[in-house]
């Protein structure tokens, strides 16, 4: 047998890669993982310095504080701008964007990956997700059903240790087998949740001529909370805490600040993975970019090409190539499909790239005229999550609603109420204090996450001779709109904030439209003669997407690169639809099975 | 005046800008960042006109309010500072001042949007305004989220 360099390479050191990573690495594989960003939280100094730095951004955006490099860059929604029809590509930052829409949503390169500042929501996709085509007739239907993912949800559950109640769960449509319990109790709903519980839940709210149950339910949260000591059979679960230092984090502290980072590493990041996957003998090579996949003649992949990098804005590189018997891109839906299209591999179904799909983000805001406990918590402890399937989804998207603990945040509050208090109203003294009070205790947020359909046109390309970052590599080109089934979801969501802030009594002040709207939402478009904007959620799905065929799939239901069978490429992009669920868990759950396909192949 | 005299005379108008007291200004460390910063900014001659114009106005207790509108509030060169200097108490960040004002007395490099570091972030006045703490630091610990939130609306 030819000499490798490691028995499993993965590229990337995110949550798959490092579930992968872990689970070979204890069943005694020689495991490398390179990871084209820096390291960063190996030590709880290292970790606290990244916090710092996000404290003094001035602006708290997802990858405020986090390393960011010219070599490794990621890219930062505060590079998004709106495009002009038939105008040039939007080329600010990493991404190239021609449009007709900019792409919203940003990742992070980085050991860690976009663990370090994500949401943290656990729901599960429900059985109907899987199975669009065939219940629906749009989008397609997935090669996995959800039964076949079950025991690899609770797996995942269990790694990234969730926070919920399955009763709560079942309110959603989301069946589970019969002895279940989460790993720890539900994350104590907040003083907002049960405002809305009591005013909302229940309520009859209208989609057309129907009439459907309005859901308040807490989400599953990948967040340290009280352990279930019925979990795992009446064995109980142990948190884990911070890397580094293991007392920390092990309740959530109510930092208010999952995104752009848990302060207290109470929310689950994939360096808790790393850590143990380190342990058990996996090595992690940091500042390495994968550059090439070389395929051999009998279409095996023979080595990854990459770059060591040093220096920042300015670096300095060298090449080498590393081998192995089994090869895994787990470097995210953009990077996965960036590589192998730099590469020329995996992509005789002509699907690499194609078919990108995230939640196009929907706000909707009001003032209510009581307090609502704003900016305590965490970011969501509870959504509207009635409405994630019913047969309208055969006309438009269907949508989960985020019930948001931090008020208009996103806006840009408490600051910009202050601003707009002093500067514009002139207030100062009491009357300032007062006002700020009055006006950020009132603000009540919803944000609708929109599904979309798979669209081959909706794509991650490259242009290596015009867009190169500054090691040479090719920027991602992203061509991204939404459809007529999107563009009527948004219109039925913004429908039904409408009639629940009615039933609230809460004051609408959603503007899609001139100087009120959000500053942020470069997404903008028109339906049925109303203007709508949304933003990016950061949920990049389907670049790479696994079916049964290989004439248009990328992997097969494994993961496994339809054209050479030694290649694994996971993560987001091998979701065929995006459902209306957060896509890390299942992202997660899809790496457990691919990491026991692995396990028992080597073995 | 000795630097003392200053650092108080400062926290007094301060504390008549932000609506909060002397102690609590003295609580958040700040005071002496905030002044330098200013006079870093927008110069000395400014900077203690400010100060002097709005301890003028704290003479008369009872008609604080007034006086601070006339003295410096409504006026074109210590406005826009005293409203720079509120905004800067309750978010930790400095806000570029109007053109006008730019063009009168020369722009500083540092009079743009800017947070000034982690520490004025947390500080900021806006957090205990709104009855909540500074996101990301000063964690209130498990659960603290569910009763209702605790306003303090008192001066």
């Amino acid at each position: 047998m030819t000499r490798v360099d490691c028995e499993v390479l993965i590229v990337g050191a995110g949550i798959a890669g490092a579930i992968l990573a872990r689970r070979l690495a204890e069943a005694g594989k020689d495991v490398m993982v390179l990871e084209a960003g820096e390291a960063t939280g190996r030590t709880w100094a290292e970790y606290q310095s990244n916090i710092t730095a996000m404290l003094a951004s001035p602006a708290k955006v997802p990858n405020a504080g986090w390393a960011n490099s010219a070599a490794a860059p990621s890219p930062s929604v505060l590079d998004i701008r709106p495009l002009t029809p038939g105008g040039p590509p939007g080329t600010a930052g990493y991404f190239v964007q021609e449009g007709p829409q900019p792409f919203g949503s940003d990742y992070l390169r980085s050991r860690g990956g976009t663990t370090l500042h994500w949401y943290a929501h656990c729901l599960r996709m429900l059985p109907s997700d899987f199975a669009m085509r065939s219940t629906y007739g749009v989008g397609v239907d997935w090669p996995l059903t959800y039964d076949d993912l079950v025991p690899w949800y609770a797996e995942a559950e269990r790694e990234i240790g969730v926070a919920a109640e399955v009763e709560d769960q079942l309110r959603t449509g989301t069946p589970f087998p019969a002895a279940y319990v989460y790993p720890m109790h539900k994350i104590p709903p907040t003083y907002l949740d049960r405002w809305l519980t009591e005013r909302l839940d229940g309520k009859p709210v209208r989609i057309g001529h129907e009439s459907y149950p309005t859901g308040v339910v807490p989400v599953p949260g990948g967040r340290n909370s009280m352990p279930n000591p019925a979990y795992d059979l009446g064995r109980g679960y142990q948190p884990v805490g911070a890397v580094g230092r293991p007392t920390s984090g092990l309740r959530c502290e109510g930092n208010s600040s999952c995104i752009p980072g848990c302060p207290a590493q109470a929310k689950y990041n994939a360096l808790k993975t790393l850590e143990a996957a380190v342990t058990a003998g996996a090595r992690v090579m940091t500042q390495a970019v994968a550059s090439k996949v070389l395929v051999g003649a009998d279409d095996q992949v023979t080595g990854v090409e990459y770059l060591r990098w040093s220096g920042d804005p300015f670096p300095t590189a060298e090449a080498h190539t590393i081998t192995a018997r089994r090869y895994v891109l787990a470097a995210h839906s953009v990077e996965n499909a960036k590589l192998l299209l730099m590469s020329g591999a995996a992509n005789s179904s002509d699907q690499v790239g194609r078919n990108l799909m995230d939640h196009p983000f929907l706000l909707s805001w009001a003032r209510t005229d009581e307090p609502l406990g704003t900016f305590r918590g965490p970011g969501s402890t509870a959504g509207i999550e009635t409405l994630r399937d019913g047969p309208f989804r055969a006309q438009h998207s269907s949508f989960r609603t985020d019930i948001d603990n931090w008020g208009f945040q996103i806006l840009g509050s408490p600051g910009s109420d202050v601003a707009s208090a002093v500067y514009g109203d002139q207030l100062f003294g009491t009357a300032l204090r007062k006002r700020v009070s009055h006006d950020v205790q009132r603000q009540l947020m919803l944000g609708f996450l929109l599904e979309q359909l798979p669209h081959p046109d909706n794509r991650v390309t490259i242009k290596p001779g015009a867009y190169t970052d500054a090691l040479g590599l090719p920027r991602p080109v992203i061509r991204y709109d939404f459809d007529a089934w999107t563009r009527q979801g948004a219109a039925v969501a913004r429908d039904c904030a409408v009639q629940w802030f009615e039933e609230l009594g809460a004051d609408d002040l959603t503007a899609y439209a001139g100087p009120d709207r959000p500053m942020a939402a470069h997404q903008q478009f028109t339906w049925k003669d109303r203007p709508y904007c949304t933003l990016g959620a950061g949920h990049l799905c389907g670049t790479h997407r696994m079916g049964t065929t290989r004439d248009d799939h990328v992997v097969d239901p494994d993961q496994r690169s339809w054209d050479h069978r030694n290649l694994f490429v996971i993560g987001a992009g091998s979701m065929p639809t995006i459902g209306t669920s957060n896509p890390t868990l299942t992202l997660a759950a899809l790496a457990c099975r691919t990491a026991a396909v692995l396990v028992d192949e080597l073995s | 005046m000795s630097p003392s005299d200053l650092l108080d005379d400062f926290l007094s108008l301060s504390a008549a800008l932000t609506g909060f007291s002397v102690a609590q200004l003295q609580g958040t460390g700040m005071a002496s960042t905030y002044y330098d910063e200013m006079v870093a900014t927008v110069g000395d001659g400014l900077a203690l006109g400010l100060v002097r114009e709005g301890c003028l106005a704290l003479r008369w207790p009872d008609d604080v309010e007034e006086q601070l509108r006339l003295r410096v509030m409504d006026d074109p060169d210590l406005g826009p500072l005293a409203r720079n200097l509120a905004v800067l108490w309750y978010t930790g960040g400095w806000v570029q001042l109007p053109v006008d004002w730019r063009e009168r007395h020369g722009a500083s490099s540092l009079d743009c949007d800017r947070l000034l570091s982690a520490r004025s972030w947390t500080e900021g006045l806006m957090w205990p305004a709104i009855g909540a703490h500074p996101t990301g630091a000063k964690a209130p610990g498990f659960a603290s989220w569910v009763g209702p939130p605790s306003l303090d609306d008192r001066p």
